[in-house]
């Protein structure tokens, strides 16, 4: 009877180590070793400039109708911590993106394009969710990139900025597949390669 | 010595038959919704029989629930990981996420099985037919790419 119970403590015990061994952890909280901008390596001139060259991204060059600037300087300190592989400060960064994204506040958009920012929000808050929770985990970090880049280019397009940004292309990144990132610098500094091919990628569209 | 292992023992078991009575969450909904992912695309039974093998436990509205189930605290784990992968993704749903969602979760589900992160590797332990093979791999990703 004793060995029975014993088995059967052992057998309950083993079974939920078993069941509570995928639980992820996503503690960390580096400091963002901050990237200076002064440390531009010449950023040779593609030859590809004069083909697509200033195609404006942003329908509504006049009015924005809303100020995505933090939202931005969040994006763009995500970026800037991928380019370093640094994945923890990466998820850092998305953490103050998460709130930058909530706290958004638009004016004057059409029922359509409320809609639509609506959808950007929820799609860009989970991919910069994914990023904080990934922080030993650079390679997913980088996956949700690919969609949270699309959603700000997107989010760029209906509500508007003044400041001068570029898209950025990688034919390499998302296993071959390509992808974009914005970002507010001529130079490339890609952020899916990061430190193995920092320069990878081309301008494909300005934006203002 | 002796002693104190027996009232240890004894707190264990009074405390093991003590969880039993925790209330279990029940996911199962048996008629198949407009919204589950079968119809949302044009998927063979091939496709769908490996989703629902390999996926839908955890990731939609109907979980296969094993003999073990109904015992805690295997049960409350169980029901913490439906949970949590019903948020992340659920198959039931899937006709109810946006265009823009949809276009994700379909990403990250190529990501996942591509790297073999899904199923995650503590559920294989228990459930060997959810392993997905290359072969089977091979399936899905093709599926995948087809949809854009």
């Amino acid at each position: 009877m004793k060995k029975y119970r014993l088995k059967l403590v052992v057998a309950f015990l083993g079974g939920s180590l078993l069941l509570a061994s995928c639980g992820n952890d996503s503690e960390s909280n580096n400091d963002i070793p901050q990237d200076d901008e002064g440390m531009e390596h010449d950023h040779n001139n593609h030859d590809h400039g004069g083909m697509n060259e200033n195609r404006e991204v942003s329908v509504n060059a006049g009015e924005a109708k809303g100020d995505l600037s933090l939202i931005l300087d969040d994006y763009f300190s995500l970026n800037k911590n991928l380019v370093q592989d640094d994945a923890s400060g990466a998820a850092k960064a998305s953490e103050d993106l998460i709130s930058s994204l909530k706290d958004l506040k638009t004016s004057g958009l059409s029922n359509d394009q409320q809609k639509e920012t609506d959808e950007i929000m929820e799609s860009a808050v989970e991919n910069a969710e994914h990023i904080n929770r990934n922080a030993e985990n650079i390679k997913h970090q980088r996956e949700h990139l690919v969609s949270l880049s699309i959603d700000i280019k997107d989010l760029i397009a209906i509500v508007g900025t003044s400041q001068k940004l570029y898209e950025d292309f990688c034919p390499m990144a998302d296993n071959n597949n390509g992808a974009i990132w914005i970002s507010d610098i001529e130079a490339i500094r890609n952020p899916y390669m990061g430190s193995k091919m920092p320069e990878c990628g081309k301008i494909q569209n300005t934006i203002n | 010595m002796k002693k104190v292992l027996k009232k240890v023992g004894i707190a264990l078991i009074v405390i093991l038959v003590g969880i039993q009575f925790v209330p279990a969450n029940i996911n199962k909904k048996e008629n198949i919704k407009k919204t589950d992912f079968r119809f949302v695309y044009n998927t063979s039974k091939k496709v769908i029989d490996v989703f629902e093998t390999s996926c839908y436990d955890c990731h939609s509205n109907n979980t296969n629930y094993p003999w073990y189930s109904n015992l805690q605290p295997m049960r409350y784990l169980m029901d913490k990981h439906v949970l949590e992968g019903k948020e992340e993704l659920n198959f039931s749903e899937f006709g109810k996420y946006s265009d823009r969602m949809k276009r994700n979760k379909l990403r990250s589900i190529k990501g996942q099985v591509e790297d073999d992160e899904m199923p995650l590797s503590s559920y294989l332990l228990l459930h060997p037919k959810a392993k997905l093979t290359e072969e089977v791999k091979a399936l899905i990703i093709n599926f995948l790419d087809s949809l854009n």
